[in-house]
């Protein structure tokens, strides 16, 4: 059974993740066409990786849900996504490795993912692989910084380690 | 701005709609959804608009409530719309802009997906509009319950997304509020390169998840208190049934994806 605090923090997270495109999407977006991206939209789902792989997974199902009511079915499944970069990063944190190595680790999947997960909706080899893998690729790597940011400005403070199991 | 996000917010009433099957509403509005995918021409949106109307008239949520969760959104709705437009070839060339060319096609794409957004958008906070956060939370865990017999933590996923539900508007007004004091600060959010934007949302994006972290410790701690267990042996003081009015509302939003399906097939 979870703990209650893991059933709280996932649920905040996962409303985080749910207002982070609907309400910042304006000032987060970017779009290069036929790319787009809403910065910090992965910082919710990389924090769950910190708390355990039923809270990331979920998480990232409710971001993709977010963004299937903001930006419809392609983004949706771009974010889908998430909840399988999320899982596996947080299994390799349970298994000891640290926030960053997760993070880095999870960069390969997320983008290689995410290539896949737009061919069935049209996208061309080029434009699925070097288009949105690359830009997920950059994406990754920003929203990694501003998790990394955000993780060590709150760990001495909540101790988000002693949730896990 | 933020706070006419009416995703997540309770207008407590007395209606048919709001006495539905919460398990009831939750599979009509991923069926709204689906079946929103499924319009490939304008004529479609009319079942899809004659349907929101009539929910919303049976709910007796005010119309003007219910638009309002469309002003946050107004910016990437023009911003799906422009790109629409501006990108979208075929079709004859209506007005040019520099090298950007507005074509026939692309101004009817741009309109048919600015709809599209405008319908999803409507048709989900309908849900939350008429549903308590507590009958919702008792319908997600009833149709997860299956899966849990593989493992699925049904009522914990339940309470996660019913948390999420309830904190969507605290957070939403909270984050307006750091912005707003990062923004007297000077803070920057909208300009910059890729890297300064990310900069700039640190000082934005650590209170709210500090704030968010601080709120989960203390509903956790309040959830503890009261000797909350989870669902294992919980019993339950209103049982879920479903009634006439549940089969009725399944039986017209069948006749609306028979429609909207049917109309696919149209020539107009």
């Amino acid at each position: 059974m979870m703990k209650a605090k893991e059933i709280t923090v996932g649920g905040l997270l996962a409303a985080l993740a749910l207002v982070i495109p609907l309400a910042f999407g304006g000032v987060l977006g970017i779009v290069i066409p036929p790319f787009s991206a809403t910065l910090a939209s992965h910082v919710p789902v990389m924090l769950a990786m910190v708390v355990s792989p039923a809270t990331a997974v979920f998480v990232g199902l409710v971001s993709a849900l977010g963004f299937l009511i903001k930006l419809g079915p392609v983004i949706a499944a771009r974010a889908a996504v998430h909840a399988v970069f999320g899982y596996v990063g947080a299994k390799m944190i349970q298994r000891g490795y640290s926030f960053l190595v997760a993070l880095a680790a999870t960069l390969p999947i997320h983008a290689g993912l995410e290539a896949l997960v737009v061919m069935p909706f049209g996208f061309d080899f080029y434009t699925a692989f070097v288009v949105v893998g690359v830009g997920t690729m950059i994406h990754h790597v920003i929203d990694s910084a501003i998790a990394l940011a955000v993780f060590y400005a709150l760990n001495p403070i909540l101790k988000l380690k002693t949730i896990q199991h | 701005m933020f706070r006419n996000i009416t995703i997540g917010q309770y207008v407590p009433g007395d209606s048919a709609i709001h006495k539905l099957d919460p398990r009831v509403k939750i599979i009509i509005t991923f069926i709204f959804i689906i079946a929103i995918f499924f319009i490939n021409k304008f004529s479609g949106y009319i079942f899809a608009m004659l349907y929101l109307w009539l929910v919303i008239r049976i709910s007796k949520i005010p119309f003007s409530y219910v638009l309002k969760g469309l002003r946050p959104v107004i910016v990437i709705l023009l911003l799906t719309v422009s790109l629409n437009m501006f990108f979208t070839p075929g079709g004859t060339v209506l007005y040019t802009l520099g090298p950007l060319k507005i074509t026939s096609a692309g101004l009817k794409f741009a309109v048919f997906m600015g709809l599209r957004l405008i319908f999803l958008i409507i048709g989900t906070s309908l849900l939350t509009l008429t549903t308590s956060p507590i009958s919702l939370t008792d319908g997600i865990e009833h149709i997860l319950k299956p899966f849990s017999k593989i493992g699925v933590p049904a009522h914990e996923l339940a309470m996660m997304m019913t948390i999420a539900l309830r904190f969507i508007p605290t957070l939403i007004e909270e984050a307006e509020k750091i912005m707003k004091a990062q923004m007297a600060r000077g803070a920057d959010f909208e300009s910059g390169n890729i890297v300064n934007r990310a900069r700039g949302l640190v000082p934005l994006l650590v209170p709210l998840f500090i704030s968010a972290f601080r709120r989960a410790d203390e509903l956790a701690i309040a959830m503890e208190s009261r000797c909350y267990r989870g669902g294992h042996n919980r019993t339950r003081m209103k049982k879920l049934e479903v009634h006439t009015r549940d089969y009725a509302a399944l039986f017209i939003t069948g006749v609306i994806v028979v429609l909207i399906v049917w109309n696919r097939s149209w020539a107009w």
